[in-house]
């Protein structure tokens, strides 16, 4: 029963020790040039992300590349570029790591007649 | 004996050292910067797609509170990005900012990446003067 006792008071400590948080990075237009005279073809709502880990909340192996979350909404609907695009990040912290997470969302549109 | 006194050595001249160097990054870490459609505008223009550049900005602020150099600006790693190529423009920007925190201070990065492009003739006419490549910029 006290062994019991001790591994809830444990897990409620780990519990307790996390935390979440999400904020905006950017808004943007497009991601690459769309004007004027281009022929733009709408897809639909796509979207796509990006994690890395880190060491105790300080060392992050890698990072979180919106390069990637932007290629990964893409290719979701075989577009050629977003629109309207948003883009925020999460943070989660456990007890002895923690994860950073990039999303990227918009409308994914194929360009015709580029240039 | 001789050979405990040469592994002491060698533990004082290189291992201690590299511990401690090890040891003085603190935190190490990398946030999403944003997303740029483009650098200059360019609305109409014809261009040429040049290649993929990438340019970078940084900054030290020694006791992670006092400003050592210029401040990091995305203005700078996107204009040595254009410089890298040769480019008029740059297209497609992703940029991410590094922050690596010593023992001594504060070091942060701006790293941009994109699309380096060119304007084709009659572009290069209307505006922008098309750069040549050029070496050992300082940009303020």
């Amino acid at each position: 029963m006290k062994m019991f006792s001790v591994c809830v008071a444990v897990l409620l400590a780990c519990a307790m020790a996390t935390s979440c948080i999400t904020a905006p990075v950017c808004v943007t237009a497009s991601t690459t040039p769309v004007y004027g005279k281009m022929n733009v073809e709408k897809l639909g709502k796509t979207s796509g992300s990006s994690s890395a880990w880190s060491i105790l909340g300080l060392w992050m192996i890698g990072r979180p590349d919106i390069g990637m979350a932007i290629d990964e909404a893409l290719r979701a609907k075989n577009a050629t570029a977003l629109t309207d695009v948003r883009c925020y990040e999460t943070w989660r912290w456990f007890l002895f790591f923690s994860t950073t997470t990039v999303y990227v969302e918009g409308e994914a549109v194929r360009i015709h007649n580029e240039r | 004996m001789v050979m405990r006194g040469a592994i002491i050595k060698v533990v004082i001249i290189f291992l201690i050292p590299f511990a401690v160097v090890c040891a003085s990054c603190v935190s190490l870490s990398t946030k999403a910067g944003g997303i740029e459609p483009g650098f200059l505008p360019m609305e109409g223009k014809k261009y040429e797609v040049a290649g993929k550049a990438s340019g970078e900005s940084s900054s030290f602020y020694f006791l992670w509170l006092i400003p050592f150099t210029p401040q990091h600006r995305l203005e700078e790693a996107l204009r040595l990005a254009m410089q890298e190529k040769g480019a008029d423009n740059l297209i497609d920007i992703r940029w991410y900012v590094e922050r690596q925190i010593w023992i001594l201070g504060t070091v942060y990065v701006i790293h941009a990446e994109g699309t380096a492009i060119r304007f084709t003739d009659d572009a290069a006419e209307e505006n922008l003067p098309r750069k040549k490549p050029q070496k050992n910029i300082i940009v303020k």
